[in-house]
């Protein structure tokens, strides 16, 4: 895949759990503090552009056209529309639409159809396409999202076009949210971002605990179990039955610790600037449905294609068989936003079915539970419900972390043949971690799901205090001496 | 700055903020501290056995007739097959034995081998000088091969061996690969065997204890001399090292910190460690020898003379699959289970990698060494970065041809049965038992011949 260039170019730049973050972030929070409000925009700016550039610095030249397509677009929708060309106006939007659209392409699914085309080719024996390599700009897919639901708010009105380039440029650029989301809507950022910022204990200590938790689950437990992963996922023939079974389940969480972690991470550095970014994960490995998963995973996505994609197309107000069409089309598209593979595409697929299957077979379902009376013990019905769910979506993993369909299939073909799972060059003791450090993970998450925990944790006695202080010490603590350093880039980058 | 400000809260932030940053560190502190204390409760066990042997040598020169010569010889034998079997206990579990025992040979000259074996994995696990000795008598073998080394590496290699005090080898056997110069690839670098607690500076301490132990005046003087030349050359490696830091490069600051502090770069050893602190500290006796039913200690003036004990090793695979009780002077066997699939890699030979290779023929050169140049057999079928196999090659037998150097290519003119069958291979490049024992006794053959011919 096209794509493994850019984590390796990624990894050289200034990921959050590099020293040079460690070091970027606090200068640049006393600079923007420091600053009269009227020049922190353009300190912020500037700040997110040396960020960005120290990832691959070409890249920035991408970032300014999307930046300017969608600036003048939205200007040009808006005037169109106020002085009554409607035609115009869609035309200006279909032009800015489609200029981001193309970009996509031409750096993220060129590759995609060099392959489609040559394997079509070569069933006709015809001459094999090459077309030039591109290397994929970090978080394209995630800034042309975000750049172009603002364009798809103005043109229908939703939202006034913004007259300052600098504010339109950093809400695009604001760099905690810059490569890997959450995807932010401009009714949300843009009023954030003009209004004055003060520094509160509540916001850096709400900050500072996010990013440190964001880091526990990156460094340790993610990085850790990607060994495991990675190992399963680039020579799954050398596993069967137990070792796939143990690659899947380390994927499953890896990912999930990768993707929230940065976006905790993301959520607390903006915290800290006064800046609320959506919240984009809410403990979703504990939903009991698939649709409830989908609306507690990557929630800035999800609900980016509820209301550009999904809504458009007829949403729920549509008869049963097009309901389907509807759910699979969103999932389809967002499988292939994922990736430039068709893994990606049934990924989304799968994700699709098992939405439309959950709700045709509601009623089934709900009978066999009353026949089995399994829905008279509540924690047994919460416990299977979230079990099964947990089951299924880590099944869809496997079209998304696997490098072609004939691994897909020999993992999924071989989940029970056998027991072999050496995983050799790997040391024992990551073995602890990958165990110790999701236990410690979904501990946290289900005593947060606990009212008289969370609220006796959060309260102000001396005692809770010193237990919220000693679980940081002990979480900085966990993430200094377990942490994975080789400088593993997210996942998330690549989309 | 305006009255929306909750400056006031910023003391009581950064306070609790430094509790918790300094609980954090006091805990790391804490649990270094305990790791330096096993690490060096570990080195301790062998230094003492070091010390023993230097003892037992010391006493050798004292020998007023010839029967206690003979019977202080061979105690010093005894100990000294002693202090090296303390050794192998201590480190055996560690990540690849093999990189102690090569530095174990390097340091404490246990064969003196005047024929060693360079070169990188494939040839630490592929050339087994068993079959050379036994093929090739007259001459002494050790293999010095490592994982992941590369031209630059063996630079800085040569000058620890150099300091060393190594006999220069009268031949080299340099196990080349066509992707030799590809450092992504061949990852290592010296300070991975350099810095605390690797196996060149453990065998620093020993051989510093050894010295130590000499109770002979005049060796005395020598030694204080020859340690605090030695100190005094660390001191200078150290600060050359940190001098070449780039202090900007922040993850090369950490990377240098980290490797200074035990619980980092030994924390896949903290269940050990918790282990031994909490009821296996009295695990430092020796296991008993083959055919040994008292220990030297007991032996009496009228006895006979001690033998050398050998010891036999229960079988031990270390966290890569390397079968550790199997070592073999440098040489270490890896199985793992490989069908014959292929994978493609890009690879990237370095034009700075190409030019150290040089400088090392000539290094071996300068000092009248003869090179053979050898690679090793690899699964052809499956190998990785296909098309860049041509290039490397070419590029060798070019540097062999203008340097007069003899080439034993297994993977061209001299490929044969074992490339072809995928179970000599624990993968594409790595032979396993089966295939590097089938290699060695070829290697052996073809090496004869070239010896006789040569002399």
């Amino acid at each position: 895949m096209r794509t493994s260039n850019t984590r390796k170019d990624a990894g050289r730049g200034m990921l959050f759990n590099s020293v040079e973050f460690l070091i970027f972030f606090p200068i640049t929070v006393i600079i923007f503090f420091l600053l009269p409000h009227r020049f922190r925009r353009y300190f912020l700016l500037a700040a997110s552009c040396y960020f960005y550039m120290s990832l691959i610095p070409k890249y920035i030249l991408i970032l300014l056209f999307t930046t300017c397509v969608d600036y003048f677009g939205a200007l040009g929708c808006e005037k169109a529309r106020e002085s009554g060309s409607k035609r115009l106006s869609r035309g200006i939007f279909i032009t800015a639409v489609s200029l981001n659209v193309a970009l996509l392409v031409v750096f993220k699914y060129l590759g995609m159809f060099e392959d489609t085309v040559n394997f079509f080719g070569r069933l006709f024996d015809m001459r094999t396409l090459v077309l030039p390599e591109m290397v994929l700009p970090i978080g394209i897919s995630f800034h042309t999202f975000q750049s172009m639901g603002y364009l798809i708010d103005v043109y229908m009105g939703r939202e006034k076009a913004e007259r300052s380039f600098i504010d339109f440029s950093l809400f695009l650029m604001f760099f905690p949210q810059l490569v890997a989301g959450p995807i932010e809507r401009s009714s949300n950022l843009f009023s954030q971002l003009k209004a004055e910022s003060y520094i509160k204990y509540d916001n850096l200590s709400y900050g500072g605990r996010m990013m440190l938790w964001g880091m526990f689950k990156k460094v340790v437990v993610a990085d850790n179990l990607a060994l495991f992963a990675d190992a399963v996922f680039s020579d799954p023939r050398a596993y069967s039955g137990g070792g796939l079974i143990i690659g899947i389940l380390c994927f499953t969480v890896q990912i999930y610790c990768d993707f929230s972690g940065y976006s905790d991470i993301a959520i607390g550095a903006a915290r800290i600037m006064d800046i609320r970014l959506m919240q984009n994960f809410d403990t979703p490995y504990f939903s009991r449905s698939v649709p409830e998963f989908w609306r507690r995973w990557h929630i800035s996505l999800s609900t980016w294609f509820r209301d550009y994609v999904y809504i458009p197309l007829g949403g729920n107000r549509v008869s049963k068989p097009r309901w389907c069409l509807n759910q699979l089309v969103t999932f389809g598209i967002s499988g292939i936003w994922h990736g430039a593979s068709f893994t990606f595409v049934v990924w989304g697929l799968l994700n699709g079915v098992y939405i439309v299957l959950s709700r045709l077979t509601k009623d089934i379902r709900d009978r066999v539970k009353s026949l089995l009376r399994i829905d008279r013990i509540g924690w047994l019905n919460a416990g299977l419900q979230i079990a099964v769910t947990f089951c299924l979506i880590s099944v869809t993993w496997v079209f998304f972390r696997a490098e072609s369909f004939s691994d897909c299939f020999y993992v999924l073909g071989n989940l029970f043949a056998g027991t072999k799972c050496e995983f050799t060059h790997i040391e024992i003791f990551r073995a602890y971690i990958a165990i110790g450090a999701p236990v410690i993970l979904f501990g946290t998450e289900l005593l947060t799901k606990l009212p008289a925990v969370t609220g006796w944790y959060t309260g102000g006695t001396r005692a809770a205090q010193v237990v919220r202080l000693v679980s940081y010490a002990l979480l900085l603590f966990i993430i200094v001496v377990f942490g994975a350093y080789d400088n593993k880039s997210f996942i998330y980058f690549q989309f | 700055m305006t009255e929306k400000h909750e400056l006031q809260s910023l003391p009581e932030f950064f306070i609790k903020g430094l509790i918790v940053t300094a609980a954090a560190f006091l805990m790391v502190f804490g649990l270094n501290a305990a790791m330096q204390g096993f690490l060096d409760a570990e080195l301790a066990v062998v230094e003492e056995a070091a010390a023993r042997a230097a003892a037992a040598e010391a006493a050798l020169a004292g020998a007023k007739t010839e029967a206690e010569a003979a019977r202080l010889a061979a105690e010093a034998a005894v100990r000294k097959a002693e202090q090296y079997e303390q050794f192998y206990q201590k480190y055996k579990t560690r990540h690849c034995y093999h990189y102690y025992g090569q530095f174990y040979e390097m340091f404490e000259n246990l064969y003196n081998a005047d024929t060693i074996i360079i070169g990188t994995s494939h040839a630490a696990h592929g050339i087994n000088p068993k079959y050379l000795e036994e093929a090739i008598p007259r001459r002494s073998w050790f293999n010095f091969a490592l994982n992941g080394s590369n031209p630059k590496y063996y630079l800085d290699w040569w000058k620890v061996f150099l300091e060393s005090g190594y006999p220069i080898p009268e031949t080299i056997v340099f196990s080349v690969d066509w992707f030799m110069c590809d450092d992504g690839w061949l990852w290592r670098r010296i300070d991975f065997d350099t810095n605390p607690d690797c196996p060149a500076a453990i065998m620093r301490k020993i051989r510093k204890t050894r010295l130590m132990q000499a109770e002979d005046a005049e060796r005395a003087a020598e030694i204080e001399e020859k340690l605090a030349a030695q100190e005094a050359a660390e001191a200078e490696k150290e600060a050359t090292r940190a001098d070449k830091i780039n202090w900007l490069d922040l993850d090369e600051v950490l990377t240098w910190a980290f490797n200074r502090i035990p619980v980092i770069y030994s924390r896949d050893r903290i269940p050990e460690m918790l282990g031994w602190y909490i009821g296996g500290r009295d695990a430092d006796a020796l296991p008993a020898a083959e055919g040994q039913e008292e220990t030297a200690d007991d032996i009496d003036s009228d006895a006979p003379l001690p033998e050398v004990p050998v010891y036999v090793h229960e079988r031990q695979v270390d966290k890569d699959n390397n079968i550790t009780s199997e070592y073999y002077k440098g040489y270490v066997p890896w199985e793992a289970d490989y069908n014959g699939r292929a994978k493609d890699q890009p690879c990237d030979l370095k034009e700075d990698q190409w030019a150290a290779l040089d400088r090392l023929l000539d290094v071996f050169e300068d000092y009248g060494i003869h090179v053979v140049f050898v690679e090793c057999p690899e699964y052809i079928e499956g190998r990785r970065a296909r098309s860049m196999d041509d290039m490397g090659n070419r590029r060798l037998e070019e540097i062999a041809e203008a340097r007069g150097i003899t080439f034993f290519n297994y993977n061209i003119e001299l490929a044969g049965e074992i490339n072809a069958d995928h179970t000599n291979f624990s993968d594409w490049g790595h032979m396993n038992t089966k295939g590097s024992t089938a290699f060695s006794k070829l290697l052996a053959a073809r090496l004869a011949e070239y010896f006789e011919t040569r002399e």
